[in-house]
């Protein structure tokens, strides 16, 4: 063994600390040297280490087990004991249940899809990462101001509509947006990196399927019904303030929802206007962000929401931009649920959706009733993940970026304003991305490394709600949005 | 090949245990030699380092990375481990390692090293224990100050002065035979 780097080592940093004890160098190589030459021999035994090993994965494996075993925790009346239900539904919901969940555990089938696993595969084994469509059919532009995630920052000139004019917004014009890179130098190092793949697993659906085709439903012989899968359960709660659990087998994935039926709606009985005024909500009625997120927190723990792999939550208030801006804030709209966003982490990042958002599970907190209203994505975290090559090129990325990332607003040729948008250094990611195959009719979710670029500065009285800038990584992705102008294909025009 | 123990331990702490064996690879031999110079008999040694990795994999959610380093949560396992081994074999409270033992006292040790470890205990018992251990973590484990200082809970600057007095009272100390020692080997 080489003792002399330890040796010095040793000695400099003891004269760091008294630069006296260099006169005594001769004196204190020899006492290190002494100490060092009588380290036992520890007889290290390779064949030990590889037998406790062994030992050590047998161990993993057989905790693997039990978790499977426990998976099913749906079923499990930790999450079931707080549904409440009508005598007779009971009974339905105990005959039904009760021997569904012995046959699934039987059977071992795991239905609690936040078990996470990710097994690896060789490179690109995905194939090709580019959707099988034509360019044109690719979700793009008109489709991202849909939904929570969804949207290029910036609202498009087409939706400055008589809605936005109604609650008090000003109309925004052909405004384009012009991004600014203020961030560090980036270095990217790597040429390729990992890609994930949600697995789809329908044989809970199918082995479910058999149990119920044993039931006598009279007139109907199930029996008869052959290769069949059950695709989706839906269970209420009858009860005020219920919930409905939908368990969807194809995607593998649950929610719970408002039972509407039985959470009370004064407003839902009004025939005038007047009426109506009496129950919108005003600014006053909208909790702190910390209570909000106390109501999400509390109905997760309420039903036994494996959080592990979860951030804790954000409450995402998507509308407050809308209503600063509001030149008539009595008029501004102050929703009835706000989503509360506690976001995924997978391998130590966070996942993101295409506009930049954060994405996990989102606890839906109604402000009227100060309840939770539901949670949705509780979903299989089942991964396949493979290499595939990325951009390694700073300038391109930045050059992206710049552009607006993966979601881009339209530059308009007559532009009446320009707002510049500053970005900050990025950091790296997973952002949720649909890959969709035309032959198949079918979409698949993958996890696709990418820069993220915080939006560091905006000017003031602007309505711009992405907190983010998005760029995929993944070389393939990039030349595909370039090919279909959804990237950085998009005409610029001169300010 | 360099591992991204991070990431690892991410994965580990929320569920996904198949790369524990990664970490596994890396700090086996450390772990049991840390072990070992503290029991000095070989069974001993693997049994408690058997225990250790267990502890680790079972409790690997208890591990706060803004709370110092894996190694050294890995390590402090290993000395807690020790520690209690001792308090079942003597139930004396106060011995922590087999330098704490006296020469007649009852603790199988391993035969082969016994003439040079009797010769190096003459020095090392001359130190107090918290002494002993830095010297120990120091210059056998080749831990760093800061990993030392995670592991006993001291600052890292405390370690560091704590280990330049031991050597310069050793210095001091250091008896004519040594010297001759010394010199003849």
């Amino acid at each position: 063994m080489n003792r002399k780097q330890p040796i010095e080592k040793i000695l400099k940093d003891l004269y760091l600390i008294d630069p006296e004890l260099k006169n005594y160098e001769k004196d204190l190589l020899e006492i290190i040297n002494k100490i060092l030459s009588s380290r036992p021999n520890t007889k290290f035994d390779e064949k030990f280490a590889r037998s406790l090993k062994k030992e050590i994965m047998g161990e993993i494996k057989k905790m693997e087990r039990r978790k499977k075993e426990n998976a099913w925790q749906f079923f499990n009346f930790n999450f079931m004991k707080k549904f409440s239900y009508a005598p007779a539904g009971i009974i339905i919901l105990l005959l039904l249940i009760i021997p569904a969940a012995y046959y699934l555990t039987k059977k071992n089938i795991n239905l609690a899809y936040d078990t996470l696993k990710i097994t690896r595969v060789e490179e690109k084994a995905f194939g090709s990462l580019q959707s099988e469509s034509p360019a044109g059919d690719e979700p793009a532009l008109a489709e991202t101001a849909k939904g929570l995630g969804g949207g290029g920052g910036g609202a498009p000139v087409g939706e400055a509509s008589a809605q936005d004019t109604a609650v008090g917004l000003p109309a925004p014009g052909w405004v384009n947006y012009n991004y600014i890179y203020k961030g560090d130098d980036l270095v990217i190092t790597e040429t390729a990196m990992e890609v994930l793949k949600k697995v789809k697993d329908s044989s809970s659906g199918k082995e479910f399927a058999k149990y119920i085709s044993k039931l006598n439903l009279g007139s109907i012989d199930l029996g008869r019904f052959k290769n069949t899968t059950i695709n989706n359960l839906d269970i209420t709660e009858d009860r005020e303030f219920g919930y409905s659990l939908y368990l969807n087998l194809v995607e593998n994935s649950m929610s719970i929802n408002t039972n509407w039926n039985k959470w009370p709606r004064p407003e839902a009985e009004c025939r005038d206007e007047k009426c109506l005024e009496q129950y919108r909500l005003k600014i006053e009625d909208m909790p702190a962000d910390e209570e909000i997120i106390t109501i999400a927190d509390d109905f997760i723990k309420e039903y036994d929401i494996d959080m592990k792999n979860y951030g804790p939550g954000q409450v995402w208030d998507y509308w407050r931009q809308n209503y600063e801006i509001a030149p008539d804030k009595s008029l501004a709209y102050i929703p009835e649920t706000v989503p509360v966003i506690y976001p995924l982490i997978i391998n130590g990042q966070i996942i993101y959706d295409e506009s930049g958002n954060k994405t996990g599970l989102t606890v839906e907190v109604n402000i009227r009733h100060k309840k939770a209203a539901g949670i949705r994505d509780i979903t299989s975290r089942n991964y396949i993940s493979s290499n595939y090559e990325i951009e390694n090129s700073s300038e391109k990325i930045i050059a992206i970026a710049k552009k607006g990332g993966l979601r881009q607003t339209f530059k308009y040729p007559e532009a009446t304003k320009t707002i510049d948008i500053e970005l900050g250094t990025p950091t790296l990611g997973l952002i949720k991305y649909y890959q969709y195959n035309r032959d198949k009719m079918e979409s698949s979710e993958l996890l696709v490394p990418a820069y993220i670029f915080p939006i560091t500065d905006i000017p003031e009285e602007t309505y711009f709600y992405q907190e983010n800038i998005v760029v995929p990584l993944v070389k393939e992705i990039i030349a595909e949005r370039e090919s279909s102008n959804n990237l950085i294909g998009i005409p610029e025009t001169k300010q | 090949m360099e591992i991204n123990e991070e990431k690892i331990i991410t994965e580990c702490q929320i569920g996904n245990l198949d790369d524990f064996g990664r970490l596994y690879d890396k700090y086996i031999k450390k772990i049991y030699d840390f072990t070992y110079y503290r029991v000095l008999h070989k069974e001993t040694a693997e049994d408690l380092t058997s225990k250790i990795f267990f502890k680790a994999l079972e409790n690997i959610n208890k591990y706060q990375a803004n709370k110092g380093s894996f190694s050294s949560w890995l390590y402090r396992i290993a000395k807690n481990t020790i520690t209690d081994y001792y308090r079942t074999k003597k139930e004396i409270i106060n011995i922590t390692d087999v330098w704490d033992l006296k020469s007649d006292e009852d603790i199988e040790k391993d035969i082969e090293n016994k003439q040079e470890l009797d010769e190096i205990k003459k020095y090392l018992n001359k130190l107090s224990p918290e002494q002993r251990e830095i010297v120990i973590m120091r210059v056998w484990n080749e831990l760093s100050y800061k990993e030392i200082a995670e592991i006993i809970d001291k600052s890292e600057d405390s370690c560091k002065m704590m280990f330049s007095r031991t050597i310069t009272s050793l210095r001091r100390e250091m008896p004519l035979a040594l010297f001759i020692f010394l010199l003849l080997n």
